[in-house]
């Protein structure tokens, strides 16, 4: 079985050393240790949905109405419903 | 045959008739866990002591007398849950009565045991847990799938003939297509959530693992407090969403799921229309941020901390991840959550059923739970969600279906959805696809269970 391989490979996927800063970073921020093993962990865990997340956070959502009080356990209400 | 390995309603009409006795049903279920349980550690814990007083104290009802497991998802009065985890993120539970306990003790049945789950439900292979993992009876040496491992490796090396789960993120329906079950991610609201320890959760439902769609309608109607009625779908109009759900998927996976759609058109005499989906780009990073933050409530830096080794490397990597999830990815995700719910509202009024597989290859090795796809190697656990996310992102209900066996000898499942409260439409075609083809799939066993 091959290795396994981000569909981001080859493509740009960021800056590797910058993402562990802020792996490593963040959670000293925060105030939350982290053992070397658990930061490797970490680091592979956000190479692969880093790219997904930045793609979540690049796109352009205004103009979606929002759905205030939504009820999961049916449809949405036409935003006219409130 | 013994009763075992009957369905979960042949086993209750034999209680209800008599004709077998549900004292001796419930003594050879606990002696079918003591043989087939160590080759597939579904069952953690049995309680032969508490499972006769529920027997002795059923009060009658659909499933009277007829043994089933509980994921170690909900607390019981003798037992708290324990996630799959060695340690809890903060106070442990408390044993208690949850809403499925109750909801299976006021139907008669009686719980054998509690099954195993990936530990703190965070993953969708069953690979991980406190208890070491559960097996998928098919391959021992394969994934069950998660996080419902237990009661879906319970239910295919029948030890139970049904079994209850939790679904945040696919977790009833992973196991459900690993293992060859059917596997049904109720409407979110409709099964009793009761006690469940994320309490505001938005995702997470209750739902049944069983072998057909029949006992799903049985056990899923225990679980939502209502008789679901059976029908039959006529002209069903079936949405397929072309692009990576269907492309992107393993071959036999494919060609499996594409001839039980075409079956499920031709049984119901009913259409297939290409359809697309607004965000679905988006859908599964989405669902799994929704998914995995909503528990975070509990997490403080003296909790982190405090987890030991005996908590699974990954599993304390994953808590400290979630902490540094940026705030505007949970916001957006919320935003593709009301674009993809009025897309799907959409959708439904064109067509009744969506479908594509559950998952995109069938069960992976435990030592190595990657799956091959056409665009590469990844972990199941990164690309499952893009198949089954959605119907929890959205509160829709889903039902994973096996429709097939492949080169391997593994099962292959092909995932149905359809809009808010239309569960029972997913058991009718669940029905008829299993007419179509003779059973041939719902009455396959594994193996270890032939």
């Amino acid at each position: 079985m091959a290795a396994a391989r981000h569909p981001s490979d080859g493509a740009d996927g960021g800056d590797a050393g910058q993402a562990a800063g802020f792996v490593r970073g963040g959670l000293e921020l925060l105030g939350f240790e982290a053992s070397e093993a658990e930061l490797a962990v970490i680091e592979a865990v956000d190479g692969l949905y880093r790219p997904s997340v930045d793609a979540l956070i690049e796109v352009d959502l205004t103009g979606i109405e929002p759905e205030p009080n939504a009820d999961m356990s049916r449809g949405p209400r036409a935003p006219e419903e409130g | 045959m013994s009763l075992l390995d009957a369905t979960l309603r042949e086993q209750a009409a034999a209680v209800a008739t008599g004709e077998a006795d549900p004292a001796e049903l419930l003594a050879a279920a606990l002696a079918r866990i003591e043989e087939r349980n160590p080759s597939v550690n579904a069952i953690v814990e049995t309680f032969p002591e508490q499972s006769r007083r529920m027997l002795a104290e059923a009060p009658g009802g659909p499933l009277n007398g007829v043994p089933v497991a509980i994921k170690d998802e909900w607390p019981l009065p003798w037992r708290a849950e324990r996630l799959g985890a060695a340690q809890h993120v903060g106070p442990p539970p408390k044993p208690g009565e949850s809403g499925p306990y109750r909801a299976l003790r006021d139907a008669g049945a009686v719980i054998v045991g509690v099954a195993n789950m990936h530990e703190y439900g965070a993953g969708s292979t069953g690979h991980i847990s406190a208890y070491g993992p559960a097996r998928n009876p098919w391959d021992t040496e394969r994934c069950p799938g998660g996080s419902s491992s237990g009661p879906g490796a319970a239910v295919a090396a029948r030890l139970v003939a049904g079994a209850v789960g939790a679904d945040g993120v696919g977790s009833i329906r992973y196991p459900a297509a690993y293992c060859g079950l059917t596997g049904l991610k109720p409407t979110f609201g409709r099964s009793t959530m009761y006690g469940h320890h994320v309490a505001e959760t938005t995702t997470i439902v209750s739902g049944p693992l069983c072998r057909d769609a029949a006992d799903c309608r049985l056990l899923g109607g225990v679980l939502f407090g209502e008789e679901l009625a059976a029908g039959e779908p006529d002209g069903l109009r079936i949405g397929i969403v072309p692009g990576e759900l269907w492309d992107d998927c393993d071959p036999e996976v494919e060609a499996a799921c594409r001839e039980a759609v075409e079956a499920l058109r031709e049984a119901s005499g009913g259409t297939v229309t290409a359809v697309d989906l607004q965000g679905r780009q988006h859908v599964a990073i989405a669902s799994v941020l929704v998914g995995q933050t909503e528990e975070l409530a509990d997490v403080t830096p003296e909790r982190i901390a405090a987890l030991g080794e005996d908590v699974s490397l990954i599993a304390r990597a994953l808590l400290r991840y979630r902490l540094l999830i940026p705030a505007v990815a949970i916001s957006k995700s919320l935003r593709v959550r009301t674009l993809v719910r009025r897309s799907l509202a959409e959708l439904f009024g064109r067509v009744e059923v969506l479908a594509w597989p559950t998952v995109a290859a069938p069960a992976p090795p435990l030592e190595n739970p990657t799956v091959e796809l056409p665009s590469g190697a990844y972990p199941a656990d990164y690309v499952n969600p893009r198949q089954a996310g959605i119907a929890n992102l959205a509160g829709i209900p889903a039902i994973s279906i096996p429709v097939g066996i492949n080169s391997e000898g593994l099962p292959i499942a092909l995932q149905l959805l359809a809009g808010w409260g239309h569960d029972e439409l997913l058991l009718d075609a669940a029905e008829a696809l299993e007419r179509s083809n003779g059973r041939r799939w719902v009455d396959a066993a594994p193996p270890l269970a032939a």
